[in-house]
């Protein structure tokens, strides 16, 4: 008996022996979440271009990364590295200041605003639901369009706060200015049943009010506007392939439609429409690579650029150079690539970002 | 049930009858007594051995005459570790006693698991011999499964789980309820108060005769699971305190189950398994959405009758199963509030012969109807699955044992494509207690009918997943004085071609499945363990280690960084150490996991550290005549490892909870 109570002792104490090499175990200092590498440094304020990489929903693989056009380096994860916390969850659209650089970051709800030379933070506009992009006004005010809620946020950007809102009634997402409105493009009516997905609001800043509205093809998904200040809106058609996606200029007064380009594929969805820095060329993703001129008749039969073994998920022109820059997610689940092309298609160089990159933005105007 | 397949399940309970005629095991009766003999003389021990009974049963029953395993990998998780968590889930069950990954949003969410670097819908769960994966997902969610529903879990890896059905690259789970032909009344209430608002209530009561055995068990348990965590999300160096939110869950549950023997040769039963899951879905640490934003309400029914016959040297067994579930899934901000009709009928039918002393044959015919009615699919949908199986367990020699099996199977009027399995046991000197164990088998996985129907996405010109397996492995069982020892060790090999991805579709940009990948995977299993029983005394002692490399072969293109790569959310290394002690009515357990890297990219370029977690639980029980009180305090992640198993989800850190059960038993 006194020998199976030693025996029991013993083994109790083996066992705090284990127990207590577990808290040693656990005494290392990393955090328990993603091991994320340190990038090379460069400074964002050189030729180059931020590059958005979204990660996948809830997924929190979200990063920003810098295309160094000089010294033709790619720094990952910058944010990160800079602020030692990720952007957030689906990082989306990005717009660049004098001396901030705006974020927004759709599936966390917020906007993050940090120094343009070195990323450090500098606000979070918290308090929207499903924030898409965002549009700087002349005043210091920018609009930022919502996926699920009925309205365009205000935000004051020299205090980083949401100041108030325009009803729309709907879903929004791409905004631009012309002739001093701005045009909110209706790309889904999802959750807004009985809404458009064929039509761009027209809003008056001064009143934030929804003045007037023009019918488009389904699901506006980009719009620019060119040298002469023509509205151009591409709309995919719908995402089960309901009609023939279309191309429109509008003008941006009278609103009229002046011209509508059909695609001849219904199983097709062109998307990610860019001008150069002339505002004379425009490009979109349609399988390929396209690139046509504002004054052409139809548009184009051939890529600029073929697909080949890439998957393009975006898209963006260097305002100066007119080189394409493209990406391509690969599966969806790694770095995906940044491919660098002369303005007449060629290829030059091929970049690993972060996940799912999508949104591309030059330092350069 | 699957023919003797369930191989203990079968026999334990409905097939008690039998075992006394000693036709089809006439060495078991021996082994029944000395499982009796076990009871009777440790009865001193401790209150909870009165529930041995059934387990020692279970357990020595394994004939190893007609060892339908051999040559395959199961692993039986014992009586013991079930009881230690006789108030959890499944989920917490295979995280603390085996070494499977299982993947998790935290306590009381969704947890699936990955077994030898095959995906979670390459696991199959069958519950008393009905698959109960769910059709849609083509998966079980293991928090869902309460182990109060269980009396015995195994799991069978790879090529082990063909007997079971198709579908299990990975492997098989096994659960199932079992029933003691000599209980009177057992009655055990069970109340747990744990961390983060934790409460869980269950109670079993069990009654009957030779004849006719009754059983009943009822559980409610719920948290609100608003556990403090460390937002490296808000600051990776100095990241402050918040609480997990919207992450809150309650679980009710109804097992109903009764077991008719009108003759010695006949055994009929019915189970019925009523279930209802509701949960919030907490989003991850970046993102911020309004309490009860997004949640999901499950409702099961699970009725399953059966009936065991055995005459001259056969037996059959005839078994229809059906499921109906209800869930609903809302997300309020995404504008999302679907619900999800699920109905199946699982109808199973087998033949077991004698012919020889040492042969034994099989044959199995099952049709499984699934009929989904769901918001998510464009319209109703069904699918029909039939199959023919066919098994021999032959012993040429007492040095070796062979098992064979061949399964035909059809779904929806497409054949399958034939799938064989093979294994052997062999020990070259049967006095020296070494054996030599291996097996291949060709599998093949159907598309789960969310990849083939989900709108928008589904694809349904997706081929079947197909694998096969093979697996070499060394075991020493032996006995030393009061010690029994299990040692085995082994190497494994999976190609799994034709794996189901979904992708981003090239035009649309939304998601859809495609057969992409090839993933071979292959590593190494190792197990030790040790137990004695001493008069007043026992101990317990187990190591499950795994070592596992799932890479994917086929690169979509030259671009694709996967290429060789260790598949997401599969570990490396897994160990896992269980040890137990009892004495004087005391029982100590101790729960260690380390879990390796887990890469969440499929280029390795990011990836969640290594883990150690640990559990300690002290239990103490009183015996008052045929009645029995047992306390215990467990405490969960002694060291407060922070750690995540999906990223960006964090999980709890150090949590404690406090239990007080009733036994009564004649």
């Amino acid at each position: 008996m006194m020998e199976i109570t030693h025996k029991s002792l013993r083994f109790f104490r083996s066992l705090l022996i284990i127990a207590s090499i577990s808290f040693l175990f656990t005494g290392c200092d990393n955090d328990g979440g993603e091991v994320i590498p340190e990038p090379p440094y460069s400074p964002y304020l050189n030729n180059g271009l931020f590059v958005l990489n979204e990660g996948n929903f809830g997924g929190g693989g979200g990063s920003l990364s810098f295309l160094n056009l000089d010294s033709l380096t790619l720094s990952n994860d910058i944010f990160y590295s800079k602020n030692q916390r990720p952007l957030g969850d689906v990082p989306l659209s990005l717009m660049l200041l004098d001396s901030t650089v705006w974020i927004v970051v759709n599936n966390s709800g917020r906007i993050e605003v940090a120094q343009r030379q070195n990323l450090a933070s500098v606000a979070t506009v918290a308090g929207m639901t499903s924030p898409r992009h965002m549009l700087p006004l002349p005043d210091g005010r920018a609009y930022v369009s919502d996926f699920a809620s009925p309205l365009i946020h205000i935000i004051d950007m020299n205090s980083y706060s949401l100041v108030g809102s325009v009803s729309v009634k709907q879903s929004t997402e791409a905004l631009t200015l012309a002739r001093g409105r701005v045009f909110a493009a209706c790309w889904s009516n999802y959750g807004f049943e009985g809404h458009n997905n064929n039509m761009v609001l027209v809003v008056d800043p001064a009143t934030n009010l929804v003045v007037d509205s023009v019918m488009t093809g389904k699901e506006p998904q980009s719009m620019v506007v060119d040298k002469n200040e023509k509205l151009w809106v591409l709309c995919s058609g719908g995402w089960t392939g309901d009609e023939f996606p279309t191309l429109y200029r509008i003008n941006p007064r009278s609103l009229e439609a002046e011209q509508i380009y059909t695609f001849g594929d219904i199983n097709s969805a062109p998307a990610w429409l860019c001008a150069n820095g002339n505002a004379d060329s425009l490009y979109f993703i349609n399988g390929g690579i396209y690139a046509m001129s504002v004054i052409a008749a139809d548009l184009p039969d051939q890529p600029l650029i073929a697909p080949e073994t890439h998957l393009f998920n975006s898209l963006a022109v260097h305002p100066k150079t007119s080189e394409i820059f493209v990406a391509d997610a690969i599966d969806y689940q790694q770095k995906g690539l940044v491919l660098r092309y002369r303005a007449n298609g060629t290829f030059i160089a091929e970049y690993r970002a972060g996940i799912v990159p999508g949104r591309m933005v030059f330092t350069a105007k | 049930m699957q023919g003797f397949g369930a191989g203990c399940t079968a026999i334990s309970g409905s097939d008690g009858a039998r075992i006394r005629k000693g036709v089809l095991w006439p060495k078991t009766a021996s082994l029944i007594a000395t499982a009796l003999m076990w009871f009777c003389f440790a009865q001193n021990v401790l209150a909870q051995m009165i529930f041995d009974t059934i387990d020692l049963k279970v357990v020595e029953i394994q004939s190893q005459r007609y060892d339908r395993s051999a040559g395959y990998k199961a692993l039986v998780i014992d009586s013991a570790t079930l009881r230690a968590h006789a108030l959890g889930s499944l989920a917490e069950l295979l995280t603390t006693s085996t070494s499977l990954f299982v993947k998790s949003y935290g306590q009381g969410t969704l947890a699936t698991t990955s077994i030898r670097g095959a995906s979670a819908a390459h696991t199959q769960v069958i519950w008393n011999g009905i698959n109960i994966n769910s059709p849609m997902p083509g998966q079980t969610d293991f928090s869902a499964v309460p182990v109060l529903f269980i009396d015995r879990a195994e799991i069978y890896y790879g090529a082990g789980s063909a007997r079971f059905s198709s579908g299990g690259l990975g492997g098989s789970v096994l659960l199932n309820t079992v029933t003691d032909w000599q209980n009177k009344l057992r009655v055990i209430a069970q109340q747990q108060v744990g961390s983060f608002s934790t409460f869980r209530s269950n109670a079993l009561v069990e009654t009957g005769n030779q004849r006719l055995q009754l059983s009943t068990r009822i559980l409610h348990y719920q948290s609100k699971n608003d556990y403090p965590y460390l937002n490296i999300g808000a600051s990776r160096t100095n990241p402050p305190t918040d609480h997990r939110y919207n992450a809150g869950w309650q679980q009710t549950g109804l097992l109903q189950q009764a077991f008719y023997r009108p003759d010695d040769n006949t055994t009929l039963s019915l189970r019925l398994w009523v279930q209802d899951n509701d949960r919030n879905l907490p989003p991850n640490m970046l993102v911020q959405v309004p309490e009860n934003n997004e949640s999901y309400q499950q409702t099961n029914v699970r009725a399953v009758a059966g009936a065991v016959h055995y005459f001259g040297k056969s037996k059959l067994t005839v078994q229809s199963g059906f499921i109906h579930s209800l869930s609903k899934y809302e997300n309020v901000i995404s504008f999302i509030n679907t619900q999800n009709h699920i109905s199946s009928l699982l109808n199973e039918a087998g033949y077991t012969c004698q012919s020889a002393e040492n042969l034994l044959f099989t044959v199995t015919g099952k049709f499984d109807y699934h009929q989904v009615n769901s918001e998510n699919y464009a319209q109703l949908q069904q699918r029909r699955q039939g199959s023919l199986t066919g098994s021999a367990f032959y012993n040429p020699w007492p040095e070796l044992q062979l098992n064979l099996l061949v399964r035909q199977e059809a779904i929806d009027k497409t054949w399958a494509p034939l799938s064989p399995a093979a294994g052997f046991n062999y020990q070259p000197l049967l006095s020296f207690p070494l054996k030599i164990k291996g097996n291949m088998a060709m599998n093949f996985h159907a598309p789960s009918l969310n990849d083939l129907y989900w709108s928008p996405g589904g694809n349904p010109d997706l081929k079947n997943e197909t694998g096969y397996t093979a697996e070499a492995a060394v075991a020493w069982n032996e006995k030393y004085g009061a010690v029994s020892l299990e040692a085995e060790a082994g190497w494994f090999y999976s190609d799994i071609d034709q794996w189901i991805v979904w992708q981003p579709d090239t035009v649309f940009s939304y998601w859809t499945p495609r057969n992409l990948k090839n993933v071979v995977a292959k590593g190494i299993e190792a197990r030790l363990a040790l137990k004695a029983k001493m008069p007043n005394f026992s101990w317990a002692l187990s190591l499950n280690y795994s070592f596992t490399s799932a890479t994917n072969r086929r690169p979509l293109s030259l671009n694709d960084h996967s290429a060789n790569q260790q598949v997401i959310y599969v570990p490396d290394h897994v160990l896992n150490a269980n040890a137990s002690l009892a004495w004087k009515g005391f029982t100590l357990y101790y729960f260690a996991n380390y879990t390796g890297r887990r890469y969440t990219t499929s280029d390795n370029s990011r990836y969640l550290p290594p883990f150690f977690t640990s559990d300690v639980h002290i239990n103490k029980s009183f015996l008052f005549g045929k009645s029995a009180v047992e306390v215990g305090l467990a405490i969960n992640n002694i060291g407060a490892a922070n750690y995540q198993l999906i990223a960006w989800q964090p999980m709890p850190l150090r949590n404690y909870s406090f239990f007080i059960k009733y036994l009564f038993s004649k």
